[in-house]
């Protein structure tokens, strides 16, 4: 009995290394002239690094970020930063010309405006948060 | 000490007058146009060897300023302009010059266009060497980021090609390769370290102009698909000349010195930011070629630096950083055995220590607000290379110590 319970301790803690932690509770949200449905992580991190500006169809990638919890959570899961790194990334492309540093909002109910009203744009948002004006984005791994 | 305190309570009033200008995501000003600057003032102390200022009495010649301008014109056109001031005891004035100005086009993620002045790549930090706020350190590492040797990485004019390629499983790749001319300004580190180099052989130098034949550097980071992990490699080619009077010591005589000066520099250097915690480890090489027109030879000299570093964010507002550098003026002679046994070596004061610098720094960085950083940093140094030879003699004998202490402080306003 004691062996099997060992073994089932070890397949556990095996499984255990294979799961990450769950995503943040967020909504990736964009604009409705967004030319995709889904988006995968990857897609996310490069945005919010600024090594993918454009939609497939060619058209601009504006994003936004959401200060607070939310956005610790998000930055974590999605562009693998911490809120000063991901401040600092920015400002050293301020700092050399090479970007500016994105729109920032302080509520949810903001960023939903915001996403509806710009072009081509991209946020998150907790889950929960009313998004009747935009679309949610499904996220592929 | 009395004109530092001054500057710091100065600086101190001006963080806590303008505390909504911090560089805040969400800037959009005058309908497009984003405006950022800096302001940064810092005080040097060491017990022997001057590093670049006098700082065995103690020095405040250190400080920067930066003011940017920059609109995103179109979807893919961007135009910008930063506004620099800096001095650093023997190097520079203060004197606003233009540190950046271009246009961008990024036609696609994977390719895109500069044109203008623009920082050249070196490194993964050469691009923000002269921005305080920007990292955890005051100096960095000077085997890989000599002060003295900076105008000769600090922009090119001209053009740059770069992009951004994603590599799917294998992470992405960016590049930059950029062609054009360098700045050297006759009051910046390099031209004073040939003036150096003139005045320990006994002569004078007063140097009339600069003037770049050529510049290129490349880079390539690979963001691995180990979160976190970036590894780099980058290039140089720097040809200029320097023209100058040369007085010859002792005769009387006025020499037209035109002295020429290729520099090839790779570096090799790892990143890897793990949670709250920065590694980062460089490697440089430096092959330098000098011949003047006053002798048919060329001198050749191969220099060589590392270091290691790491840095952890305790808290929003605390941040400690360690780092070892080692440094080699001459990477056939690490041990300085030159400096032992060249009699004009000898004569003109060198000791084998003048051949290396060795550098362990622990700094400590406080963010008191998101616009207002202060550090405080101290250096055990071993050896005395990169030093101006000119503010380290006496009565024209180099006199350095081996071992020595710099201790660093620096406050740094943005918006």
């Amino acid at each position: 009995m004691m062996k099997h319970v060992r073994i089932g301790a070890l397949i556990l803690l095996f499984l255990a290394g294979f799961t990450g932690h769950a995503l943040a509770d967020v909504l990736i949200i964009a604009n409705r002239s967004v030319p995709v449905a889904t988006i995968s992580k990857s897609e996310v991190e490069r945005i919010y690094r600024g090594q993918m500006s454009r939609w497939e169809d060619g058209s601009r990638i504006n994003f936004a970020v959401l200060r607070g919890d939310t956005m610790e959570g998000f930055l974590s899961d999605y562009v693998k930063m911490s809120a000063s790194q991901f401040d600092q990334h920015w400002k050293r492309q301020v700092f050399t010309g090479r970007g500016q540093m994105p729109p920032a909002m302080g509520r949810a109910s903001d960023m939903v405006t915001y996403v509806a009203n710009t072009q081509g744009a991209i946020g998150f948002v907790p889950e929960g948060t009313r998004t009747d004006e935009v679309k949610v984005l499904g996220i592929t791994p | 000490m009395k004109t530092l305190k001054g500057l710091m309570l100065g600086l101190g009033l001006l963080c806590m007058a303008f505390p909504a200008m911090a560089v805040e995501f969400g800037d959009d000003l005058f309908g497009g146009v984003t405006v950022h600057g800096f302001i940064s003032q810092g005080y040097l102390k060491s017990d022997n060897n001057n590093f670049f200022a006098k700082t065995e009495d103690g020095s405040a010649r250190f400080n920067e300023f930066g003011v940017n301008i920059s609109s995103q014109v179109s979807d893919q056109l961007r135009v910008g302009l930063q506004i620099l001031g800096r001095n650093l005891g023997e190097f520079g004035e203060g004197d606003p010059e233009i540190d950046w100005a271009f246009a961008d086009y990024r036609w696609r993620d994977w390719m895109g266009l500069r044109v203008g002045k623009m920082k050249m790549v070196h490194g993964l930090y050469n691009t923000t060497r002269d921005i305080d706020m920007l990292r955890t350190s005051i100096f960095l590492p000077q085997s890989v980021y000599n002060e003295a040797w900076r105008d000769t990485v600090s922009s090119i004019t001209g053009a740059e090609v770069y992009g951004d390629i994603y590599m799917g499983n294998a992470g992405s790749l960016t590049y930059q390769f950029q062609g054009g001319e360098a700045d050297f300004p006759t009051d910046g580190g390099v031209v004073a370290t040939l003036k150096d180099q003139a005045k320990l052989e006994g002569n004078r130098a007063d140097p009339r102009s600069t003037h770049t034949k050529h510049s290129y550097a490349g880079g390539l980071v690979w963001s691995t698909p180990v979160n976190g992990l970036r590894l780099s490699t980058t290039g140089w080619i720097v040809e200029f000349d320097t023209d100058a009077d040369l007085y010859l010591g002792g005769s009387g005589q006025i020499l037209d010195f035109r002295a020429n000066t290729i520099s090839k520099a790779y570096t090799a250097s790892l990143e890897y930011i793990f949670g709250s915690f920065t590694f980062a480890a460089e490697y440089m090489g430096n092959r330098y070629e000098f011949s003047n027109n006053l002798v048919n030879q060329t001198n050749t000299l191969n220099t060589e630096g590392y270091y290691a570093a790491m840095g952890y964010r305790f808290t929003d507002w605390l941040e400690m950083g360690l780092s070892y550098s080692e440094y080699y003026a001459d990477k056939d002679d690490r041990d300085g055995n030159k400096n032992k046994t060249d009699q004009n070596r000898i004569a003109a004061g060198y000791k084998d220590h003048d051949a290396w610098l060795k550098d362990l720094a622990l700094t400590a960085r406080f963010d008191l607000t998101p616009n207002w950083v202060f550090k405080l940093e101290g250096h055990a140094m071993n050896g005395a290379a990169i030093l101006m030879k000119d503010i380290n003699s006496e009565n024209n004998i180099l006199n350095t110590s081996e071992n020595w202490f710099l201790f660093a402080a620096k406050m740094t306003v943005s918006f």
